[in-house]
């Protein structure tokens, strides 16, 4: 299943953490496309960063990091 | 219907000439010289979604990244919280920045009322608070060190100043009046943006308007889509090493796999090392800014910038890595120093592909030199941003050119009346530097030497260089270019000495805070372009001509590139001096 989320990171002040997407690294600042795959939450700016971690993350990186 | 293609280019001429005039006025209207000589700054328009719809040819380091650093501040704020006269300010690198000191203003263009798009500006405010005057410290230890940090925050309010925020932002930079200036400058340029697109928008609606940029955008993407697919598919990989970051001694690698499928690139920046405890850490905007440029610089010129010709490059930029920083790791450096080598291996990598459009690499180094203190003259407190052009790194079709700003920035160094003008420095020489430029068929653009002469009590300095040790790489045979260096003749000293052995700095390279007094001398040289393809394959005539013109030494041409005996020109008045 994927959706939009709000994260409401960005106008949390009270922590520094941040959430990054799953497959560019980008800090989300507010809302973000989240997968849910197999039990986990996988988080993306958008459909089109989903798409290349599929394409080209997943196949380059998978044995490297099951 | 389809939209008129000379409609569509002279809309697109309106809007960076808009750009432009925004950068005219703050150009003419700024109080620091990075401002008004340096021109370190950009200028850009916004469809009301936040995308880039035009921009002009400013600082690319800054418009790459303004694409993140605007998304971010609609996102947090909304679109729909901007009324008429608002300005935000926003400089904060965890949340979408390039580096602190790069600022942005961003205004709502509103048309009958509705919002119909934004206006931004981002500046390099040369003092912004932190440990080292003129900011820039080179051997920060995390972002609290680097200056004041702002989340995007209101500067005015329908019009009016909000001046709680000017009060704290005056008052933790150390140079008061140039913030003012400055900040002022790019509320002008916001103004004349503003104006003008209301002349604009007297001419023609809204809807067909936005209909026309949207189309813009579309037509730009196809093209750059098109110049990417030229390229040879395949995976190419490159990397290139940050000598230290200022706190040890260290060599840090920078790794990319450049991969080009599909009319997509995507550049992916997995196997660079970890980020580092020094300030030569790059957020992502960094990198992305970074990496748009190299692939700007491969592909046709003539298409027009906007969001539509990044959509075809991808960035992976692993977190927690050099290349996308994560709090509270420092990273002024990243976007002055890192920011350079990022082009350099995106570059290089695509060279494995279109050797024949691609360039050797540049002095890649800003040789940042900071300087501050109070002005015996004035008794007033100054700071300053002072950075080096370099020699480019030659092509397959020239020589690279000289002493030119590296190519994250567009900007000009300082004239030396300026500078004497407002600081107590004199410039005791100012040169090309003979050989510095690699040698090759074509050889690489010359670095410089400056030599600065104390002439107050005392001033505070402090440097963030690299390229001191590990030289500009060259391209297809061709010889790499000079390295950095930054070094000290304490009064009535003979010899020129490194920081590390005068002072006792941990890096040669990145210092904060040393005071040098009357009488003493620094020496800045920048570094030279790579050459590109072997030097043996040069035209005699050229390397008698660069003899003659003191760009290459008898002796070099001689054992390089295999000439006989050459003389250059006779000594001009004057040389020789410090």
């Amino acid at each position: 299943m994927t959706q939009w989320k709000e994260l409401g990171r960005a106008r949390d002040y009270l922590q520094n953490q941040a959430v990054h997407c799953q497959l560019c690294g980008k800090i989300l600042p507010r809302r973000a496309w989240v997968v849910s795959e197999e039990g986990c939450e996988l988080v993306f700016c958008d459909s089109d960063c989903e798409r290349l971690y599929r394409e080209y993350w997943l196949p380059r990186y998978r044995t490297a990091t099951s | 219907m389809p939209a008129d293609p000379i409609e569509l280019t002279l809309l697109h001429n309106r809007l960076t000439s808009i750009c432009r005039q925004m950068g005219v006025a703050m150009m003419k209207t700024a109080y620091s010289p990075v401002f008004n000589e340096g021109f370190d700054f950009v200028c850009a328009l916004f469809d009301p979604h936040g995308r880039m719809i035009a921009q002009a040819e400013y600082n690319p380091s800054m418009l790459g990244a303004a694409h993140h650093t605007v998304h971010w501040v609609l996102e947090e704020v909304g679109a729909q919280t901007f009324q008429p006269g608002d300005v935000w300010i926003h400089n904060d690198p965890y949340r979408g920045g390039c580096h602190l000191p790069e600022h942005m203003l961003i205004k709502g263009l509103f048309h009958g009322g509705q919002l119909s798009g934004f206006a931004a500006t981002i500046g390099h405010i040369a003092e912004i608070g932190g440990k080292a005057v003129g900011a820039l410290a080179g051997d920060a230890t995390d972002i609290y060190q680097e200056g004041l940090r702002l989340p995007p925050v209101k500067l005015m309010d329908r019009g009016e100043h909000v001046m709680d925020i000017w009060k704290i932002l005056l008052t933790n930079h150390r140079t008061p009046k140039l913030t003012w200036g400055d900040l002022h400058a790019m509320l002008g340029s916001l103004h004349i943006a503003e104006t003008q697109w209301q002349e604009l928008l007297a001419g023609r609606d809204i809807e067909s308007t936005l209909r026309d940029t949207e189309e813009l955008m579309s037509r730009s993407e196809a093209w750059m889509r098109r110049e990417i697919a030229a390229i040879p598919a395949g995976e190419y990989r490159f990397e290139d090493w940050m000598e230290n970051d200022g706190i040890t001694n260290e060599p840090r690698a920078l790794r990319v796999a450049v991969t080009v499928r599909n009319g997509e690139i995507i550049a992916d920046f997995t196997g660079t090392d970890r980020q580092t405890r020094g300030p030569i850490n790059a957020t992502y905007a960094v990198t992305a800014a970074a990496t748009y440029n190299a692939v700007f610089h491969l592909t046709d010129p003539q298409i027009p910038r906007n969001a539509g010709c990044n959509r075809p490059i991808h960035i992976i930029a692993p977190p927690g890595s050099m290349v996308n920083v994560t709090h509270p790791a420092p990273e002024i450096g990243g976007n002055s120093e890192t920011h350079c080598r990022i082009i350099g291996i995106v570059m290089g990598a695509l060279a494995q592909a279109v050797p024949e459009r691609a360039a050797a690499a540049d002095g890649a180094s800003g040789c940042n030199f900071l300087f501050g203190g109070v002005h015996p003259d004035t008794g007033e407190f100054y700071a300053n941003y002072h950075f080096e052009n370099v020699g480019w790194g030659a092509a397959s079709w020239h020589d690279g050119n000289d002493s030119q700003c590296a190519p994250l920035a567009i900007s000009r160094n300082v004239p030396v009346e300026v500078f004497e003008t407002r600081y107590p420095l004199l410039t005791r020489s100012f040169r090309l530097l003979t050989d510095s430029g690699g040698a090759g068929r074509h050889r690489g653009g010359l670095g410089t030497e400056r030599i600065f002469e104390v002439r107050a009590p005392e001033i505070t300095v402090s440097a963030l260089f690299d390229r001191m040790q590990i030289p500009p790489w060259g391209l297809s045979g061709g010889l790499p270019g000079g390295t950095t260096s930054i070094s000290i003749r304490l009064a009535g000293e003979k010899e020129f000495r490194l920081f590390t052995d005068a002072f006792h700095t941990v890096s040669p390279s990145k210092f904060t805070n040393i005071l040098v007094h009357q009488g003493d001398c620094i020496r800045i040289v920048s570094s030279g372009g790579g050459g590109y393809g072997s030097p043996t394959g040069r035209d005699p005539r050229q390397v008698a001509d660069d003899v003659l013109d003191r760009y290459v030494s008898p002796e070099r041409a001689r054992e390089v590139y295999g000439a006989g005996s050459l003389k250059t020109s006779p000594a001009v008045p004057g040389e020789g001096i410090p």
